[in-house]
Formats: structure tokens, sequence, C-alpha cells
């Protein structure tokens, strides 16, 4: 299963790179973190503050905008365009597990998701060059933001393969995933601002995914129990993909 | 041996495959013709495991494919209808990606990638895109995949349609050198290939089998009437009228 796995993770990965659609990708998620750069943090701006600089790079509006929706950028024709094209039965007639082929792309889009965010390295290269004397930039804090985006990312990647598991046309792909990642964002955070009880307050913010980043992340904090939370839910969005692919990939 | 059994296929209400039964032999080249829409894709997606069937029994090699469809698809090379192939990938590309999948690797997957290129005409453009290659180029792309694992056994759906004269003889030669020592079932509705190439025919009309067995046969059987068919074109036009006319009685 697992040479399959590998070819299919291999094809997918490359074709990013046949596509236009995979550096405009790039260009638009590096011309968005530069304008949030120039614009809201600059050293300047942030007073040379580490810790506000990182704070406003990993939560501003722009940030949570593409940690939403760079996933079913990236996933939207995985599964999709094989049903659209007619490959799916050059695919699934060759001797290889339902299982395999998906795992296969979502090595593949998740490859490509964190190779599209290790691009802010660039903006954190220059903003670290740019900090004044006496400040340094805490790449410590750095990684384990990262830990939280790639956590996090892994799971709207498996939201964004199963999205495309269900249509042929990619744009619809897209928006579902985009829909279910934005329902996934707001249920801990609008839950927690309009319950009382202290249980759910709890409950709330466990899932609530930008509590996990202003509270732990980005403080340099890494807890094990949100990134197990983001497993768990891509792996129940995977098996999820690899049910509704066996169901409709003929229909 | 093809052997099917019984088998059935709805879409929603529609009644795609109505209890169908054929076999084909080992070594044999069986033509699967119908009108479009007769029920052929869809009895030939069922047979490679692709798609499930409502009742009925497929095996390929002795091997259930309902039961065991991984193992009846390591036996099958499969060409579908219109070729899909990934069109931003080089034809080597594609089928090294293509032998990976199917369980080769290394020296083994470049050798079987060789052998195909050299046995179905394509060695010169080894190295051009897929998107790029006419309709001929990508038919014999399309069967170079199917035959990557030297398979006992291939389906190849309607692989001369949208073909010119010269292209529909080069595949044709290619079917009959390929057929010498395989087990093709090859579906159509040129009914001129299929005289040229196979040895027996399945009729298939309307989701039912209306005739099988060897082409001069069925021509005969179809000539036993007050016409005298001359053709497997005339014969197969004379079985359809007559499915037609005991459905309407």
């Amino acid at each position: 299963m697992w040479r399959s796995t590998y070819w299919v993770f291999r094809r997918d990965f490359v074709a990013y790179f046949y596509s236009p659609a995979a550096y405009v990708t790039m260009a638009g998620f590096l011309f968005l973190n530069g304008l949030v750069l120039n614009f809201e943090i600059g050293p300047g701006r942030a007073g040379g503050d580490v810790d506000i600089a990182l704070r406003l790079l990993f939560g501003n509006f722009f940030f949570w905008i593409l940690v939403l929706a760079v996933p079913p950028l990236v996933t939207m024709r995985l599964l999709a365009e094989e049903r659209r094209s007619g490959t799916a039965d050059l695919l699934m007639t060759a001797p290889v597990r339902t299982s395999a082929v998906v795992l296969g792309k979502y090595a593949a889009g998740f490859l490509f998701t964190a190779l599209v965010w290790s691009l802010l390295l660039v903006d954190l290269a220059f903003l670290a060059a740019r900090l004044p004397a006496g400040s340094e930039m805490d790449w410590g804090k750095v990684a384990a933001i990262y830990a939280g985006i790639l956590g996090l990312e892994a799971f709207f990647t498996a939201v964004g393969l199963w999205a495309s598991a269900f249509s042929r046309n990619q744009v619809v792909a897209a928006v579902m995933a985009l829909t279910a990642n934005m329902v996934i964002f707001l249920v801990g955070t609008y839950h927690q601002l309009f319950s009382d009880e202290p249980y759910e307050q709890l409950l709330y913010s466990f899932v609530s995914v930008i509590s996990h980043f202003v509270r732990d992340f980005a403080v340099g904090v890494v807890d094990l129990r949100y990134l197990a939370l983001y497993a768990l839910g891509a792996a129940v969005a995977l098996g999820a993909a690899i049910w509704t692919f066996e169901a409709r990939k003929w229909r | 041996m093809i052997e099917v059994e019984g088998l059935r296929k709805r879409y929603g209400r529609a009644v795609a495959l109505d209890g169908i039964s054929f076999r084909v032999n080992a070594g044999e080249v069986a033509g699967f013709v119908g009108l479009n829409g007769a029920g052929k894709t869809t009895a030939m997606r069922i047979l490679c495991g692709f798609m499930p069937r409502d009742a009925g029994a497929v095996t390929v090699g002795g091997i259930d494919v309902g039961k065991d469809s991984l193992g009846a698809r390591r036996l099958l090379g499969y060409l579908p209808e219109g070729v899909p192939l990934y069109p931003e990938m080089r034809v080597e590309e594609f089928l090294r990606y293509r032998a990976g999948l199917k369980g080769l690797g290394g020296a083994r997957a470049r050798g079987a990638v060789a052998r195909v290129l050299a046995s179905c005409d394509i060695a010169d453009v080894s190295r051009r895109i897929v998107g790029q290659l006419s309709k001929g180029y990508r038919q014999r792309v399309g069967i170079a995949d199917a035959l990557l694992v030297d398979p006992p056994y291939l389906v190849l759906d309607e692989p001369t349609v949208g073909l010119d004269p010269l292209q529909v003889r080069r595949l044709r030669d290619l079917l009959k050198t390929i057929g010498a020592s395989r087990t093709i079932i090859f579906s159509t509705h040129i009914l001129a290939e299929v005289e040229v190439v196979c040895d027996t025919v399945i009729v298939i009309h309307r989701g039912r089998i209306i005739a099988r067995g060897r082409i001069p046969d069925l021509i005969a059987r179809a000539a036993a009437g007050t016409s005298r068919p001359a053709t497997l074109e005339e014969a197969f036009v004379a079985l359809v009228r007559d499915a037609e006319a005991r459905d309407v009685a």
C-alpha cells in the first residue's frame, strides 16, 4: 500500500508546480504577508518589541484568512479533478486501495501547504534583520507558532480533501472546504462569547482555535492536547474522504 | 477466462444492465458491441472493479471481482473510454508513474516502460507532454499503460473512437499483435473493426445480451431470415431490429 501511496503523493505534489495556480497561491500569500509586514507590523510600528511583532504577524485578520483559505485552494483539485477528467477510472482500476490514493493526495496537499507557509519565514527573516539594536528574534516562539499552524493546517487539509471528494467541480469543493473551516474556526469562539456555564466555557475554549494561538502558540507554548485535537480531526476527515471518494468515484 | 453471470446494474430507476451473462475464453479477442448507451461502459467498469454491481458475478482469471477487486485488477489492463490521461505529464513520466502505481519499481519499471514504448510505437514521443499529443498517440499511450505489467487480460473501451483511418489501421495492427497472447474484450460500435480484430462478438442492447458467438456464425444466423446480410454490420442491425421488435411486442 505504501508504495502506491508514495507514487500518488509524488505525482500530485509535482503536479502543483505544473499549474499556475500554485504560483498564484504562493505569490498571493507573499504579497498579503508583505503588505501586513509593511503597513501593520514593521519594526518601527511594533516599537521594536518582538513579542508584539509576532503577535501581530500571527494574529492579524489576513493571517486567519490565509489559515482558513490556503488548504481549500491547495486541495480543491486533488480528487475533484480526477473525477471531472475521468482519470479516476484510470487510477481506481489500477491495483491500488482507495485509502492509498487519499493518503497520497493528503500528503501532497499537506506538504504543499507547509511549503506555502514556509514562505512566511522570508518575512520573518526580514523582520529579524531590521529589528532595532538590543532586540532579537525569538525563534523558539516562531517554532511554537509554526507547530500550531502546521497542526491546524493538517486538519484543514484533510477537511479540504474530504470536500474535494464530494464534487467534480473544484470551485464547489473549495467553497465547501472554506465554509467547513469557518465553522470549525467560529464554533469555539462564538459559543465562548455567549455561554455563561463555566464547564461550557472550558469546553469551547478547548476547541477554539483562535484561543489556542492567542493563549499558547503565540507565546511559545506548544500544548500537545491541541495538536492531538487537530490530528483527531484530520483522521476523522480523512476517513470520511476515503468513504466519500469510494462511494462517489463513478457517479 | 473472463466470466460474467447474471450481472445487473441500475442508475436510480434506469436499468443499465439487466442480468447479462457471457464468457470470454483464454486467448480470445471478443468484440463487445452495442449502440451508444447500451451498457458497454458500465459492464466494463464493473469488470475492472471500478464500479460495484447490484447483482450477479464477475470473475477474471478465476478471481471474483466483487470479493477480491485488487487481485482481479492485478490481472487486468484497462483502457477507459476517451483515454483520460494527465495532460501535464510527459509520456515517459506518465508511464513511470503508472508502473509505480502498479507495483513495479526500479529496473523492472524502467524495463516495462521501455518495452511498452517500443511495442506501442511511441518511443519517438516519450519526452512529449501528453496534452500536446494527437488523439492517435494518446490512444497508444493509453494502451501502453494498459500493457505495462504485461497483464493476461485487457479491457479496451472504444479504443478507436475519434481516430482517422490511418490511426485506426495502426491501432488495429497493434491490437492484433497484442491480442495474439492475451484475452481481450474490446468495446466499440464500429463493426468493421470487430470483424478484423476479434474472434468472437457479444452484442448488447438496452442492457441485455442479444447475441454472442463467433462472427461467421452470427452472420450466418442473421442470414437465415428473409434478408441476406453479408457483413457483421448488417447482422448487427438485424439483431437490434429483432430485439426492438420483441420489446414492442
